[in-house]
């Protein structure tokens, strides 16, 4: 018999008179933002196992994450504080099989794992097996295997589909009678409806409006048609809301949709939004006119497109000379609201980080510095998304604007982002609920 | 479900009187609801798991009062249990919170906040196997993975098939196969009741590929614990690495008796009513021949033995059945292999954690409907089925 054939049969001898290790993974079912607890029992003491996450995402790509282990003298594996000595992350890491998610080889390149219908949950197929496996799992079956479901909404939350007053977007409500405070929110240029974030904000008791304004299959929203009053009249639509408290209406923004709520808060008109959370975005985006003519000029003036060695776009050189020039600002010496303002370092698509000091110093002279807020993580690319997505560092990208099919490159390393993700998170849900809930007369929350 | 939840309110004003009242629709269209009564603290919060219930359906710190005090809502039908028989979807636990100190017509005032629970008997990724095979009538539950799992035979009383607690125990590691025996639509009256049918099942549960054929154990409430604790006796080819017997009128049954549904139909009706109109089947069981004397003899058991008594059980002789078995298991030097766990205050029906707890109930006996006294009062009950639960659990890590 070959080597390998008998290593085959010492394995199947073993495996009728060992007990079978077991993995428990806690939640069982929970919001994706929850931190998750992996514990293998019933192992060999001091026995060396690959723990793997497996996950079908809706776009039929396989997802993967791995991590080396050894248990303890008792066979006990406990992921949230063991060290894993290798795979797709190292060290003490709790929720690693989730960040570290990546497509499995062979896969379609460039992707970005992206959740579109609420509904369902992700569907983490989690496993142990037997030796340290350097990544290739097709021959290596599991010695035992959990499965979690992750989800973006909580039971009772509601979903409503809203186009009237020609808005288009998806309102979420918490369960009960409400008041709630509402929450505009608004994603970037990659256009279309997302509907994920606002899903999991009113899973944490806020009305949230998803909102499209940019659409490649809806003519009735055409970027050529929508200025900042399409914005405003978003927001007014939330404060009427039955449901929803007006004097607590904030707005949620990432990339250029961090740009539009920083025009609509330093208009400074009845439209005032009570407080901003702006991710990865920038004041040297103004909108005057159209969203059309916003995107336009962007292509036209200044700044410089740049590829890496792979071709993948950078763009945060593009508006970059602008934050020379006032006029081309958004005057953020005007806003009366408090101002989170989260950007990554690492970001090669937007200038993020120039962009945040540069806010600094115009509130400074204007002397609403104290309502600013700024986090700035290392090696954080342009994605700050909720925890635990997969950090994605380049990924394809069409534009809603002009339809152009390129490979963008986001920036970050998988560690430090996962980690802004996370703590960026934690602030910004504390944030929301200093300024939205307990500042505030006549809301409780369950 | 049997997981502990935890419940905060924030942003009250302080000191704040506030009621939380849960609701929950069964699959029968009742509404159940309990509600209690907590004042807010210096911060305007209120943590279930930390403060004190001041009036209500509970009293008292009770981190999952909400669910265990649940209760059939008035104006709807009484009398009956709660029964989940869809083990796929949750149940859907709703909490309000209203102003003040109410108690009643909670649907005339507005909340002034709520949120929704979902409870669960299957955890993701275990499955669920309907059984029809050599006669044999069942739910087969097999944890995600590929096994080989310990495996456990799982059933109930006169009332019946239930999956609910094989889904919890699968979702816990066990392949785990809820047997029909008795008033079940598709097993023909009486067949259900022979030893070949039990024998038949335990053979079926080893064969199962994902099962690992030498760590089987039994689990079983009321009746069919009886005959469990008869088979780990009397049959040589029943060899189960340990058994849960939980209010198990083991008295009633004899040796030898191959089918236990002419017992059962001679002992009823000599049955009586109480005072209040309940069925009082423990007297007639006592009064029935027992002669725990005659009853069988479990010193043939060879394995560890968790016994589970409501003390306050009205239905069965549960706690002199106990005694008896355990004494008997000492007489023949295998007293070693006995747990009794006996609750004060706990009555017949001891379910998984946080099930309503319930005194008693209507059930369908043939030709008649009565209501039967379970027993169990609310607190201690519901502190039995999370402790028996615990201790279960712990019970079968160990054997199997």
């Amino acid at each position: 018999m070959s080597f390998f054939g008998e290593c085959k049969r010492i394995y199947s001898e073993e495996m009728k008179t060992r007990i079978s290790p077991k993995i428990t993974a806690q939640p069982t079912r929970g919001l994706v933002d929850e931190k998750i607890y992996i514990r293998v029992s019933n192992l060999i003491p001091n026995e060396k196992i690959t723990l793997r996450c497996l996950l079908l995402s809706e776009d039929n790509d396989f997802w993967h994450a791995y991590g080396l282990y050894i248990s303890d003298d008792k066979g006990v594996v406990n992921v949230a504080e063991d060290v894993c000595l290798g795979g797709s992350y190292t060290g003490t890491e709790p929720n690693g099989l989730i960040w570290s998610l990546k497509p499995v080889p062979g896969s379609r390149p460039a992707l970005r794992l992206r959740k579109h219908n609420v509904f369902t949950p992700f569907l983490l197929n989690i496993s142990v097996h037997k030796g340290h496996i350097n990544g290739d799992f097709k021959d290596a079956s599991s010695l035992a295997l959990t499965v979690i479901e992750r989800w973006y909404i909580s039971p009772g939350v509601s979903r409503v589909e809203i186009s009237e007053n020609y808005i288009h977007g998806t309102l979420f409500l918490p369960p009960g009678p409400g008041p709630f405070p509402g929450i505009l929110d608004l994603w970037g240029g990659g256009g279309g409806l997302v509907e994920y974030r606002a899903a999991l904000l009113a899973s944490h008791g806020y009305a949230s409006l998803a909102l499209e304004y940019m659409s490649t299959q809806n003519t009735s929203i055409n970027v050529n048609n929508i200025g900042i009053e399409y914005f405003e009249a978003a927001i007014h639509f939330l404060k009427s809301h039955p449901r929803v408290s007006s004097e607590q209406v904030g707005i949620f923004g990432l990339s250029f949709g961090t740009s539009v709520a920083l025009n609509i808060a330093a208009k400074g008109n009845r439209i005032s939004p009570r407080c901003l959370v702006c991710i990865s975005g920038s004041h040297a985006v103004k909108i005057n006119g159209t969203i059309g003519d916003v995107f336009t000029n962007l292509k036209e003036e200044g700044g410089k497109i740049m590829v890496d060695e792979n071709n993948h776009f950078i763009w945060k050189e593009l508006i970059l000379p602008r934050l020379a020039d006032p006029s081309k600002k958004v005057k953020v010496g005007n806003i009366k609201c408090p101002l989170l303002l989260i950007a990554g370092n690492d970001d090669q698509n937007w200038p993020t980080v120039d962009s945040a000091r540069d806010m600094e110093n115009m509130m400074k002279a204007a002397g609403n510095e104290h309502l600013l807020t700024t986090l700035i993580y290392p090696k954080t690319g342009h994605l700050i998304e909720p925890p635990y997505s997969p950090h994605t560092r380049f990924s394809n990208f069409i534009s809603a604007f002009n339809q152009e099919k390129v490979v963008v490159l986001w920036g970050g390393q998988p560690k430090e982002h996962s980690f802004a993700q996370e703590d960026s998170w934690e602030k910004i849900l504390h944030f929301l609920y200093h300024h939205l809930y307990s500042s505030s007369i006549g809301l409780s929350k369950l | 479900m049997d997981e502990p939840f935890q419940l905060e309110v924030a942003c009250l004003p302080p000191h704040c009187p506030v009621t939380l009242r849960s609701t929950l629709c069964s699959e029968g269209n009742d509404l159940w609801e309990s509600f209690s009564h907590y004042v807010s603290d210096e911060r305007g919060r209120v943590n279930v798991s930390k403060d004190d219930s001041l009036g209500g359906s509970y009293i008292g710190c009770e981190p999952m009062g909400l669910l265990w005090s649940l209760r059939l809502a008035v104006g709807g039908r009484q009398n009956i249990r709660l029964r989940k028989k869809n083990m796929q979807t949750p149940l859907v636990v709703d909490i309000s919170l209203f102003d003040g100190h109410t108690i009643d017509n909670f649907n005339t005032q507005t909340a002034l906040a709520m949120t929704t629970m979902e409870r669960w008997y299957m955890a993701p990724g275990v499955r669920r196997i309907e059984v029809r095979e050599n006669g044999v009538v069942g739910t087969l539950f097999i944890p995600p993975g590929p096994g080989p799992f310990p495996a456990l035979l799982d059933v109930w009383g006169l009332a019946g098939f239930m999956e609910h607690r094989a889904a919890l125990l699968a979702s816990r590691g066990y392949a785990c196969l809820a047997l029909a025996y008795i008033n079940h639509p598709e097993l023909q009256l009486g067949s259900g009741m022979g030893i070949s049918y039990f024998q038949e099942s335990w053979k079926l549960l080893q064969s199962v590929p994902q099962v690992s054929a030498d760590r089987l154990g039994l689990l079983g409430s009321c009746f069919g614990a009886a005959i469990f604790i008869l088979m780990a006796s009397e049959l040589p080819d029943i060899s189960p690495r340990c058994l849960v017997a939980i209010n198990s009128p083991s008295g009633l049954l004899n040796p030898g008796e191959g089918n236990y549904l002419e017992k059962l139909q001679r002992l009823l009706p000599e049955t009586k009513l109480d005072a209040n109109g309940h069925f009082m089947i423990k007297d007639a069981i006592l009064a029935f021949g027992i002669d725990l004397e005659r009853s069988l003899q479990a010193g043939g058991i060879q394995c560890p033995v968790l016994l589970i008594v409501g003390e306050d059980d009205q239905c069965v002789p549960s706690l002199e059945s106990a005694q008896k078995l355990e004494a008997q298991m000492r007489a023949v030097g295998k007293g070693h292999l006995v747990t009794k766990l006996s609750y004060p205050e706990a009555g017949h029906l001891i379910e998984p954690p946080y099930h309503p707890v319930m005194r008693s109930s209507s059930f369908i006996l043939p030709g008649q409907t009565v209501t039967l006294l379970w027993g169990g009062v609310g607190k201690p009950h519901a502190a039995a089925q999370e402790d028996s639960w615990r201790r279960i659990l712990e019970f079968l890590d160990k054997h199997l």
